[in-house]
């Protein structure tokens, strides 16, 4: 019995010996000498190439609030060969998106087999959709993951500009396009049989994108926009513009066109004559030639002044003789022509340039524009005479407000710019002041400031005080020229006006320019009050101090007979 | 005795061997999912995150605040209506006598 049992032992012994002996065997095989083979046949099964584009980069204003900024949002799709119910897919879509049942299933029925349902579902919905298509069980079933770009200041959007998920299409979003790129991620991903993924290999990324800071101010660009949306609405304007430039700097604290348009950044690419805005120009270089001074008087020609036997120069209203500081508060044609005839054709030309006019300032926008200047050897006499009060020239808005900004900050012109600082991974690169030039003195400025008092105290300009403060400015109202014709029609002008406050310590420059208004036409009735509106807003939000003594009685009284309401 | 040696000096720690290798293999695919899981919830809490920051920044947006301003009846001021207080430093206090500092906080022993 005993050898019995030990014979049985041995069998099952070497049974179980040869068992492991086949499996180590076959293992060998498997992992040895067919590894290459059915790991080529394992990778094409389950692993997968991903490619993964992350957010593009944010954007920020002066004070680090985000303006452009990603989400996650999902497509939703169906396959219809995967799952013939779609009723069912429908039902439950319908009842949580709230969106109609016959729309999915009319879209479904047209399709052969991929069908997009939906598109740009936020978290929420996507979450509520994803579980109860899997409570339900419901096959056929993609959610698409792209990125969205939101605005949460919901302001600056034509500075911004737009972009799809993968390139900006104008505004910063292009200017900036190569750095707000969002990274590509590449990864190699190994999934189970149910898709669910095991390992991640060779997962490699671009660069990430930068951050933008911007010089815009959300807070004083958001009420620029409102304000200017007002006075163009009440006005019945067919465009307005404002832009706010903080003096010291340079820099561009706020840019608004109404209507809105996100193709043409209309404040640095819409061109116009400046009209009486650009007399403060000529003023500047005449009194830095000494081709013109405080007690010198002019003959205004009771209001109209034959020039040639075809060209005749008006005034708004008829005058005989002012001092130099009436005839700029009065905003008289005639006294200025004289004054530039005075100048000469040479420095007038000289001073245009200087000034800024006639270039652009490489912002990076592609659609800036130069503006249009006449070429020193074409011009003529009357070409002298019309520029000094702003007429056979073209500028942009950003050029007559940048220009304003050169004599608010002592005579040097200062480069705008819109992008205070670019921040990615490697490096910080920073914007900050940059004179280009010294174009008049301090003291001729000083004389030019206390004429652009004079205009909003005792001139054009009165509906732009502000009671406490100082402000300097200059109304335009310029006629605009048929395009058909090239003549100036008299009933459509564009009104404007610039300057910045507090006079004795400049803080900010505005303008706003008013195209076409039905209403009011003068740059004093209808853009003076409009600046007056922003700059109080930006002394409230930036505490600036008041600079004129007042008395606050008669100020409550005076604002409540002027019954402003805001 | 000769089968005994093989089986003790070969065959056991080949097959030893092979277990761990097995082991570790299951350890770092069980690893795998675990991490690959981790990397979807990180990738789910940063999303949800990115929302909560959409939803802070369009309630502090400043057309947010000026509709709750107006709902509320607010109005911008007037520039002269707003008094700025002048920053004043507080003074330095007076040198206090030898009983008094005895009852003083020593900054040092803090008593």
């Amino acid at each position: 019995m005993n050898s019995g049992f030990k014979l049985r032992a041995k069998i099952i012994f070497y049974f179980f010996i040869a068992g492991i002996f086949a499996a180590a065997v076959r293992l060998f095989w498997l992992q040895v000498i067919s590894h290459r083979e059915i790991k080529t046949i394992g990778e094409k099964e389950f692993k997968k190439t991903v490619k993964e584009i992350s957010a593009r980069g944010r954007i920020y204003d002066s004070s680090g609030l985000t303006l452009a900024d990603s989400i996650v949002v999902w497509d939703l799709a169906f396959m219809k060969k995967e799952n013939q119910d779609f009723q069912s897919f429908c039902r439950i879509f319908s009842q949580v998106s709230q969106k109609p049942q016959n729309e999915c299933l009319a879209r479904i029925k047209k399709a052969k087999n991929y069908v997009k349902i939906d598109k740009a579902i936020e978290m929420s919905v996507y979450e509520k959709l994803s579980s109860a298509f899997k409570e339900n069980r419901v096959n056929g079933v993609i959610f698409e993951p792209h990125q969205k770009r939101i605005y949460p200041q919901e302001t600056g959007r034509e500075v911004i500009g737009l972009s799809n998920e993968e390139n900006g299409l104008t505004g910063i979003e292009l200017v900036y396009d190569s750095r707000l790129k969002g990274a590509v991620k590449q990864k190699e991903i190994i999934k189970d049989r149910k898709g669910e993924a095991v390992f991640t290999e060779n997962e490699t990324q671009d660069r990430p994108p930068s951050e933008i800071y911007l010089s815009i101010d959300s807070k004083i660009q958001f009420f620029t926009e409102e304000i200017i949306k007002k006075y163009s609405l009440d006005s019945g304007a067919d465009i307005a513009i404002g832009i706010v430039q903080e003096v010291k700097t340079g820099k561009i604290a706020a840019l608004a066109a109404y209507p809105q348009n996100f193709i043409n950044l209309m404040p640095i690419e819409w061109v116009y004559e400046p009209g009486s805005t650009f007399k403060t120009i000529t003023l500047s270089a005449a009194l830095q030639e000494n081709a013109a001074d405080e007690n010198d008087s002019y003959y205004c020609e009771n209001g109209a002044w034959k020039f040639s036997p075809k060209i005749t120069i008006r005034d708004h209203e008829p005058e005989k003789t002012l001092k130099l500081a009436e005839v700029f508060e009065k905003s008289s044609n005639i006294g200025f022509a004289k004054i530039g005839l005075k100048l000469g054709a040479e420095k007038m030309y000289l001073y245009t340039k200087a000034f800024g006019f006639g270039s652009a300032y490489d912002l990076g926008f592609p659609g800036e524009s130069r503006g249009i200047l006449k070429e020193l050897k074409n011009y003529k006499p009357i070409d002298v005479a019309v520029t000094s009060f702003g007429h056979s020239i073209a500028a942009t808005p950003l050029q007559v407000i940048n220009a304003y900004t050169a004599i608010a900050s002592d005579g040097i012109l200062l480069k705008p710019y819109v992008v205070e600082k670019i921040k990615d991974q490697e490096e910080e690169k920073t914007f900050s002041r940059t004179e280009i030039r010294r174009v008049i003195s301090k003291e001729t400025s000083e004389r030019v400031k206390k004429m652009l008092l004079g205009v909003v105290d005792r001139g054009t300009g009165r509906n732009a005080a502000i009671i406490g403060y100082s402000v300097a400015g200059k109304t335009g109202t310029s006629n605009k020229i048929d395009p058909k014709t090239g003549k100036y029609v008299e009933k459509k002008n564009v009104a404007s006006f610039c300057g910045f406050f507090p006079a004795s310590a400049p803080e900010y420059t505005i303008l706003v320019i008013i195209d076409n208004p039905k209403k009011y036409h003068y740059g004093g009735e209808t853009a003076a009050p409009a600046f007056r509106e922003i700059a109080k807003r930006i002394i409230n939000l930036k505490n600036i101090k008041p600079d004129r003594s007042f008395d606050y009685k008669e100020a409550v009284k005076t604002s409540y007979s002027k019954n402003i309401t805001d | 005795m000769k089968r005994f040696s093989f089986f003790k000096n070969i065959l056991l720690p080949v097959l030893a061997v092979l277990f761990l290798a097995v082991s570790v293999n299951v350890f770092r695919v069980k690893l795998g999912y675990c991490i690959e899981r981790t990397k979807k919830e990180t990738a789910k809490l940063r999303i949800e995150n990115d929302y909560l920051a959409k939803k802070i920044a369009y309630a502090r947006s400043p057309k947010k605040l000026e509709e709750y301003a107006r709902s509320a009846e607010l109005k911008y001021p007037e520039p002269y209506s707003i008094v700025m207080l002048e920053e004043i430093k507080a003074p330095k206090p007076k040198k206090t006598g030898w009983l008094a500092s005895i009852f003083s906080r020593n900054p040092k022993t803090n008593i």
